[in-house]
């Protein structure tokens, strides 16, 4: 078969306006509804919120038990009291100091 | 007296639903025509369509007048059924194996008197469809806006937002692409 023949008569087919092309009845109506619905999630922001942060509250409570439960099964590796941000300092610049130390 | 598509969409941007209403009205025949040249399937072209209303309400008020309303909302469509197309490429069939009796008699019908096989038979109208259905979307949007509603390469790159080097590319590529399913079509048939 001669593609180039077969090429041209489908495309023209192709041209042709399809037998069915109306448009469904009331299709503006069904557009509205759709538009309506989404607007009404949004207006009640608080609802999404709250749902947020219930879905997260569980992973929130597993985290802190595994933490406290590190914590006492690992006292030796508490600060016992130190403060923190002093002990991320000290730990941070103890690498800076060794290079300065060498040059 | 009839209120143009600009004052309906600066009503419509204004919160007016009865505007958006009459410019879905006064569009849609146009849009869906252009949805169900892409659509791989009856059922996706109102889901499509109201995509592309839904996306315009969205954008209202970005429309700035330049053209008319309908240039606008026709540049979204195009770019709506391209996503729609890209979003379910990985459906695309891969076989002429199954056609039906009236495809096979049209081919038949082609192979031996081509003036005996008329073009606007609704056999052609599937063969075609089931043609453009295994081009990548890209092709497939090239080969419909050039082949089939006889565009132009700038207003191609206009309605896709591509350019016209990018145009011509891919319309080289559609062309090379339609030529050898079409060969495997008839290939198929008769070996």
């Amino acid at each position: 078969m001669n593609t180039d023949i077969l090429l041209r008569k489908l495309m023209s087919a192709a041209r042709q306006p399809g037998k069915d092309w109306s448009v469904p009845d009331a299709f503006e109506k069904r557009v509205l509804a759709s538009l309506r619905q989404g607007r009404i999630r949004p207006a009640f922001p608080a609802v999404d919120w709250a749902a947020g942060l219930w879905r997260v509250s569980v992973s929130c409570v597993a985290l802190a038990a595994v933490l406290g439960a590190c914590c006492l099964s690992f006292p030796g590796a508490a600060l016992g009291g130190e403060d923190l941000g002093v002990a991320l300092e000290a730990v941070l610049w103890s690498g800076a100091e060794e290079a300065l130390e060498v040059l | 007296m009839e209120i143009d598509d600009e004052e309906l969409v600066a009503r419509a941007v204004r919160g007016d639903d009865n505007a958006f209403e009459t410019l879905i009205a006064r569009h849609q025949a146009r849009v869906f025509s252009t949805v169900r040249r892409y659509a791989r399937r009856e059922h996706e072209i109102p889901d499509i369509a109201q995509d592309v209303f839904l996306k315009a309400h969205q954008k209202l008020a970005t429309f700035r007048g330049e053209s008319p309303f309908e240039h606008w909302l026709m540049r979204l469509a195009v770019r709506t059924c391209y996503d729609a197309l890209r979003k379910h490429q990985r459906n695309r069939e891969s076989a002429f194996t199954d056609l039906d009796d009236a495809e096979t008699d049209w081919l038949d019908r082609l192979a031996v008197a081509p003036e005996k096989a008329g073009h606007e038979e609704d056999a052609a109208r599937s063969l075609v469809k089931r043609l453009l259905d295994q081009l990548t979307p890209a092709s497939r949007l090239v080969v419909t806006l050039l082949e089939i509603e006889g565009r132009t390469v700038k207003e191609i790159a206009d309605l896709t937002g591509w350019s016209s080097t990018a145009v011509k590319v891919r319309a080289f590529r559609a062309r090379r692409e339609m030529r050898r399913r079409a060969a495997r079509l008839a290939l198929g048939k008769y070996l």
